[in-house]
């Protein structure tokens, strides 16, 4: 088995606000393969915006990446200065975003867009990186290509938008592509076509995908694992089939109980008691313990390493160890 | 539970324009087709879903049963009063009846009032109640949603959207009212505290007998709490019928593909996807014909010209499409 393409390592980032300091991440670790796909799921706040922001070297100020290590081919990304981020971004690493219409300028036409990735990162002449341009938005299932090309971004629906981010993030052919919650602003039967184009293109180009989202079933239609993440750190990283049908970690099983389900009639949902921990708040133990049916004192002072659950799985959680899994 | 009762909403042949464009620069104005020709029952104490894409006229019609927006044509009867007919206190008098919960909870909140004062709104309005009783009945109301006496001085930016979403309820529920909009009320919360949100709900509804049209784009939280079931398309119902009918056999060649590009939570299952081509056409020139007729895959040559009647295919389950009657 050849490396991962990225490996994220015990990852930390703060951003200082007036009452003191937000610990976004609190200690993020994953892996993702080359071609897979990996989902990255967990509610408001929990972190995942950051980490694929961390990655791509795009962590707001004056929020800062306090430890850990980010390693793209070997390469750590945290130790590269703006320079050397600017011609990785793009080129290594593409990104597609959830809203497209405060993505794309307004004043560029769709084409520019594209252009502007390719001219920056390829060595093309003019005529060659407007034929690249016209066959990647072939390849997006734009339609009429040529036309749309010359047009503006609001002469497009949110759909069609996010085929146009999709080229851009192809356009200088990277290995990692970062999709950030890139179908939430559309409905559901232009998401059904989002995802199905993302997932040819990982097939045919070999792309790796890291897929944050908040919609589990999006996870579950087209991601090969998942990791979850609560209060800034992963608590389980899985293959789908297996956290599906058998979710390990707590939070996890209290995620997806709470989810009401197509086809199957129920009186009543499960929510998960209390709320999340602010970001404030020194966390020595377990996240989720305040949240915990199965909490012990244990989980309120140490936090709990990842246990390897089986061959492909991973669970920050000491009921791992009680019971053997 | 007996069909035959009387439902407390009725819709009849409700149509709803907008005008847009024109205005302070001049230029053409576009008549925008929102709602067309709807008809619709919400059997008393139950729960009608509405569901449909983001354009196709479910908030509209949310609104316009609420006469906050003003339709063309047609007819709403609520609790046996034409609504459409009504003006001044009368009007005044039957909005105590009905109440809209929104989307975004922390924005239809004001900024500027606690807790306690957005609770006690709609009572000072409404009511003559002022001083410790009014204090009472807050505290009440706020008890009922599952919050105590030290949220009352909160201003909306200090609470959680969950907690927010709590206070909308009360506020809605402060004038017993029969009748509840709900308009996406849990599309802004995360997933556990949208659990909580609908399970309240559906306790409320239990307690004071209330009458629920939810509107979502989410068909398992619709399916979760609703008796009844309602595909808008385009600004037109094409299909209506029980959850468990429509879940299970859908007749309408939109509601297939809507179910079919549903993510489920099961990785394994197997599924033949329907992916749409193409876009929803706009409002402001919606094509002839049946209005799906622009992307339904099985679509025929009749499709184009004429749009199909409701075609009964269950006693309490109807669709629009012409495949029903071929």
């Amino acid at each position: 088995m050849s490396a991962p393409l990225l490996v994220v390592e015990d990852l930390h980032v703060e951003f200082p606000d007036e009452t003191g300091m937000v610990h976004a991440l609190r200690g993020v670790s994953l892996t993702l393969d080359r071609g897979e796909v990996l989902g990255l799921v967990g509610e408001t706040g929990c972190g995942k915006s950051v980490t694929g922001l961390s990655i791509l070297g795009l962590v707001p100020q004056p929020g800062r990446i306090k430890s850990g290590r980010i390693l793209l081919d070997g390469q750590d990304l945290t130790a590269l200065d703006e320079g050397d981020l600017r011609k990785l971004r793009g080129r290594n690493i593409g990104m597609i975003f959830q809203d497209p219409v405060t993505s794309l300028n307004p004043v560029f036409t769709n084409g520019r867009q594209v252009l502007n990735v390719i001219e920056r990162h390829l060595h093309l002449g003019r005529a060659a990186a407007r034929q690249r341009a016209l066959e990647l938005f072939v390849s997006v299932g734009l339609p009429d290509p040529e036309a749309i090309l010359e047009g503006y971004p609001h002469q497009l629906s949110g759909g069609m938008q996010q085929r146009v981010m999709i080229a851009m993030a192809l356009a200088a052919g990277p290995e990692l592509i970062i999709a950030d919650e890139p179908t939430t602003a559309v409905d559901v039967t232009i998401q059904a076509q989002i995802l199905d184009l993302l997932l040819k293109l990982q097939r045919e180009r070999g792309i790796a995908i890291l897929l944050i989202t908040h919609n589990l079933g999006v996870v579950a239609e087209t991601c090969h694992r998942v990791a979850v993440l609560y209060a800034g750190r992963v608590v389980e990283e899985s293959p789908v089939g297996e956290f599906f049908k058998e979710p390990r970690h707590p939070y996890s099983q209290g995620l997806l109980h709470s989810l009401p389900r197509l086809n199957q009639a129920a009186d009543w949902l499960t929510p998960i008691p209390g709320n999340v921990p602010s970001g404030h708040e020194d966390l020595p133990g377990c996240a989720f313990a305040a949240r915990c049916e199965y909490a012990t004192d244990r989980c309120w002072q140490n936090q709990p390493p990842m246990y390897a659950a089986g061959a492909a799985r991973r669970v920050a959680c000491f009921l791992a160890e009680e019971a053997g899994w | 539970m007996t069909a035959a009762a009387q439902p407390l909403v009725q819709v009849r042949d409700l149509s709803v324009f907008y005008e847009s464009g024109g205005g302070f620069l001049g230029g053409s104005t576009r008549r925008v087709r929102a709602l067309h020709n709807v008809d619709l029952d919400i059997p008393a104490h139950q729960t009608l879903g509405l569901v449909g894409e983001s354009g196709c006229g479910k908030t509209t019609l949310g609104r316009a049963l609420l006469r906050l927006v003003k339709p063309a044509g047609g007819q709403v009867t609520i609790d046996g009063v034409e609504v459409l007919a009504l003006s001044g206190a009368a009007l005044r008098a039957l909005r105590r009846e009905m109440q809209i919960i929104f989307q975004n909870p922390i924005a239809s909140l004001s900024p500027r009032l606690r807790v306690r004062d957005v609770v006690a709104e709609p009572l000072q309005t409404h009511t003559p109640l002022r001083g410790q009783p009014l204090n009472d009945r807050v505290l009440e109301l706020l008890c009922m949603v599952g919050m105590d006496e030290s949220h009352m001085d909160r201003f909306p930016h200090a609470l959680s959207g969950g907690q927010a979403q709590r206070v909308a309820i009360a506020r809605a529920l402060a004038l017993n009212p029969k009748f509840l909009v709900l308009d996406e009320p849990t599309s802004a919360l995360d997933v556990s505290v949208q659990a909580q949100i609908l399970n309240l709900l559906q306790q409320l509804q239990g307690q004071f007998n209330l009458t629920y049209l939810l509107i979502s784009h989410d068909l398992a939280v619709v399916q979760y709490i609703s008796q009844r079931l309602a595909v808008m398309y385009l600004g037109e119902i094409v299909e209506e019928g029980p959850p468990r009918a429509i879940f299970g056999e859908p007749r309408h060649p939109y509601t297939q593909a809507l179910l079919s590009a549903t993510p489920v939570l099961d990785p394994h299952l197997a599924r033949r996807r329907i992916i749409l081509s193409g876009v929803v056409p706009s409002a402001a020139d919606p094509p002839s014909g049946c209005p799906f007729h622009t992307r339904c895959p099985q679509v025929m040559e009749q499709c184009r010209e004429v749009n199909p009647p409701p075609t009964q295919i269950d006693a309490d389950h109807w669709a629009s499409c012409h495949l029903l009657t071929k």
